[in-house]
């Protein structure tokens, strides 16, 4: 828009300042900004926010960064200004969904006597939430051959989903996976028995 | 309104909000990962789900301007109409 400026000589300073007070606004042409929060466990994580112009990181609580901006310009929001710009769509979120760990005696499909005594609150999980949908995923560890790992880890989760099947959920919303040796709890090398990855994880949301 | 997705990924949005869910793939035991979350206008409140875990680079949340790349966190955001 400022090469449609024409200069001249007599109209130099007031056009040049008209052409400063454009840019000025071009500058702050509010394309909006984001913002990062503490996760709901407390941990600060971090962000970057690339566009032409660069790349921002952010990695302190309530740091913000303009949108188009040129980066390394992050700024601090107050409480107020968070409340009042995303105080809808904070109190819009959906209730954190809630994860079960399961384990198994060794070797097949049956549930630990303490893993059994969790199936009431599960249960009771599910009833409390209109709508839920779960997610029962069956891990392993590394120890084994991967594609046997895999078939392992899907069986116990057929045999909690079964249980589970009780809940009378709405169809579509049970689903029944596997990710085998690849989504680990403990991390670990492979081909190392460890029972804390030997489990099916039931999430309800 | 709110959603959770199936990698306990969760978005709210506030009012007057333009948000496309471009690509969702969740298959860890594959190695297949991809979030792809575009808003052009209003704003959007996310927490990282289990993909931004297991493969960040997966996971972008991308406005008119920006490209937000996520390392497992929780953030807010909001754009302005053109």
């Amino acid at each position: 828009m400022y090469k449609r400026l024409s200069l001249t000589p007599s109209q130099t300073t007031t056009n040049l300042a008209i052409a400063a007070l454009l840019l000025a606004v071009a500058g702050c042409a509010n394309k909006g900004y984001v913002v990062l929060l503490p996760d709901p466990d407390g941990n600060v994580g971090q962000i970057t926010v690339s566009n032409s112009h660069g790349q921002t990181l952010l990695s302190n609580r309530h740091q913000a960064a303009r949108f188009d901006s040129t980066p390394g310009q992050p700024f601090m929001i107050t409480d107020q200004q968070l409340a009042q710009d995303f105080g809808a769509a904070l109190a819009a979120a959906p209730q954190p969904p809630v994860s079960f760990l399961l384990y198994f005696e060794a070797g097949g499909v049956v549930l630990t006597q303490e893993s059994q005594s969790l199936s009431a609150q599960i249960l009771a999980e599910i009833q409390r939430r209109p709508g839920a949908d779960v997610s029962v995923v069956g891990h392993s560890d590394t120890q084994g051959d991967e594609s046997a790992n895999f078939q392992l880890a899907l069986s116990r989760a057929r045999a909690v989903a079964q249980w589970i099947g009780g809940a009378q959920l709405a169809p579509g919303h049970l689903s029944i996976e596997s990710h085998g040796e690849k989504n680990l709890l403990v991390p670990t090398a492979d081909n190392v028995a460890e029972p804390r990855n030997r489990r099916v994880e039931v999430v309800v949301r | 309104m709110g959603v959770t997705l199936r990698d306990n990924t969760q978005l709210s949005i506030g009012p007057d909000t333009e948000l496309i869910l471009n690509e969702f793939l969740f298959a860890p035991a594959q190695g297949q990962f991809r979030l792809d979350a575009r808003i052009f206008q209003g704003t959007l409140n996310y927490v990282s789900g289990v993909m931004a875990r297991l493969k960040p680079q997966a996971v972008t949340v991308t406005t008119p301007t920006d490209i937000i790349g996520i390392r497992g966190t929780h953030f807010v955001l909001t754009v302005n109409k053109e």
